[in-house]
């Protein structure tokens, strides 16, 4: 089935680009195309200056691009050390130890309970760990799928804290929300998705308060 | 009384250790590719035959331990390269399609293999020259020979290594991770196709050893031998839990034992009624009973649609 029509996006190095737009506007199918998992039928795209459609998800994280897909998908039968050095790619720039901390700096809990099983953490260590797993690829980009899905909002903050010091380091980050407000709070870019399309776009303050933004969230009247 | 007993769990933890080794390349292939690969009966049966060409290259007495040593290693490999090859014929483009077509497909790798085996090994059967050491001792009154303590030790080092590899290392964490989800696994950057490869290479490996071992403790060898053995083993993997490791060395050994002691008193207690040619029911009696009150296995996880064995597909 084809989900996304005539999309084109841009993002810079270091640069953050918020996706948003209701359930089914193609967001998560979006990403999933970046990184390879889907093949688009037509249309190109390029990756630090390379064509890469039809390039294997394993061969995209190699590349330096990191995704953290919807519902997390941490490795619950795996402890969170294992699910780290699942995530570990050798050869790009970074030791495994010298990853490991800087993953454990980041988010302290998952050194602290580095020898437990994955399904015994809570949803945002989850969601922790599976950032932290990409951060074991050292990317230069990293795709993040509803990251706030199911969150306390307290928690929510915490990982959005860190994918703006992710991104303050120079990691290029596309971010996919349902949530607005936080996108808003955090992107230099916004692209609002609808039907496949891309529905407006623009940097994030002057899209602020955009009526097309406010209306796409809106019930439509046939 | 008790010196039989003993006799018997000794006859049993020898026939279960066998079943075990092979139990677990059915589990681990099902755990991560959720296929029944019912061509591993055949590795079983080609390890066994392949050895015996190997001690005949090396030109030497299969019973000597250097060539018994040289020739089971030999034979792992060649078995576990013939498992790699046919995941990559006959598996892994029908990957992602059915999950009944790849089983078909098993199931066409098993007759081939075994009828390349019966054309090159012969149609009768194979008096087995074995490559266990000989003798007899006696533990309080049991008699033990040293086939017996050599299979179990083999299947022990095996089954260690296997654990090592699978829980110790860094290459055991990507065969995990596939397991679990092969598209996330891709996703942080591995390629599923190297754990699988891997996961066949050593489950017809294993299988192959117990072959050896099978055909050195009975002494003879048959083309179709596998036939049976498999579908045992299998039970094995299905009674401790598709999918789980230790689950296929408990089910191995627990039905090596269930098989010895109801083959050795049914007869008694039934007077006669139930004889000692009942054998295999009682193994497929347990796989029966398994699949009706604990589908799962004694050490698998929880039952949904997705792990169901017989739900789904059939």
């Amino acid at each position: 089935m084809k989900v996304l029509h005539g999309v084109s996006l841009e993002l810079f190095a270091g640069e953050v680009v918020c996706i948003i737009g209701p359930n089914g506007a193609g967001k998560t199918t979006l990403l999933r195309t970046l990184s390879g998992l889907c093949r688009p039928t037509d249309g190109r795209i390029a990756f630090k200056g390379e064509q890469v459609e039809g390039t294997k998800p394993f061969q995209m994280a190699r590349r330096g691009l990191g995704h953290c897909p919807e519902g997390r998908r941490v490795f619950q039968h795996l402890s969170i050390e294992e699910n780290l050095i699942a995530g570990f790619l050798p050869g790009r720039g970074k030791s495994r130890a010298e990853l490991f901390s800087e993953v454990y700096t980041l988010f302290p809990v998952l050194g602290e309970r580095r020898t437990q099983s994955a399904s015994r953490l809570s949803g945002g260590q989850q969601q922790m760990l599976a950032i932290g797993r990409a951060l074991m690829g050292n990317p230069e980009l990293l795709l993040l799928d509803e990251p706030s899905l199911g969150l306390a909002p307290l928690i929510i903050h915490q990982i959005f804290e860190i994918v703006i010091q992710l991104a303050e380091r120079g990691v290029s980050i596309i971010l996919v929300e349902q949530n607005v407000d936080l996108s808003f709070e955090i992107a230099d870019f916004i692209y609002a998705f609808d039907h496949g399309r891309v529905h407006c776009s623009g940097p994030a303050e002057m899209l602020r308060g955009d009526e097309r933004v406010r209306d796409m969230y809106l019930p439509r009247v046939a | 009384m008790a010196t039989l007993l003993l006799q018997q769990a000794i006859n049993a933890l020898t026939v279960g250790a066998i079943y075990a080794l092979i139990a677990l390349g059915y589990t681990m292939v099902y755990g991560v590719l959720r296929l029944i690969n019912f061509a591993h009966s055949e590795m079983f049966t080609a390890g066994a035959f392949v050895a015996v060409f190997a001690a005949s290259l090396l030109g030497g007495v299969a019973g000597h331990p250097g060539v018994a040593l040289a020739a089971g290693f030999a034979t792992f490999l060649a078995i576990g390269f013939l498992g790699v090859a046919v995941e990559t014929v006959a598996y892994r483009p029908l990957r992602g399609t059915s999950r009944l077509a790849p089983m078909l497909s098993a199931l066409g790798m098993a007759v081939v293999i075994q009828n390349v085996v019966m054309l090159v090994g012969g149609r009768r059967p194979l008096i087995y020259p074995s490559f266990l050491p000989r003798g007899v001792f006696q533990i309080a009154g049991a008699v033990v020979t040293y086939k017996q303590i050599t299979i179990l030790a083999v299947a022990l080092v095996l089954m260690v290594g296997l654990e090592l590899l699978v829980s110790r290392t860094s290459l055991g964490v990507k065969i995990r991770a596939v397991a679990e989800s092969a598209e996330t696994a891709s996703l942080v950057g591995i390629n599923p196709n190297l754990p699988i490869a891997l996961i066949f290479f050593v489950g017809p490996g294993l299988g192959a050893v117990a072959g050896i071992l099978y055909a050195s403790y009975y002494g003879v060898a048959t083309f179709s031998m596998g036939f049976i053995i498999g579908m045992k083993a299998f039970t094995a993997a299905i009674l401790g839990g598709i999918g789980s490791i230790p689950g296929a060395v408990l089910g191995g050994l627990l039905l090596g034992f269930i098989e010895t002691f109801a083959t050795a008193w049914m007869p008694a207690l039934t007077h006669g009624l139930i004889g000692t040619e009942y054998r295999d029911i009682f193994a497929f009696s347990v796989l029966v009973i398994i699949l009706l009150f604990r589908p799962a296995g004694l050490l698998g996880e929880h039952v949904s649609e997705e792990t169901m064995v017989y739900k789904r597909d059939f």
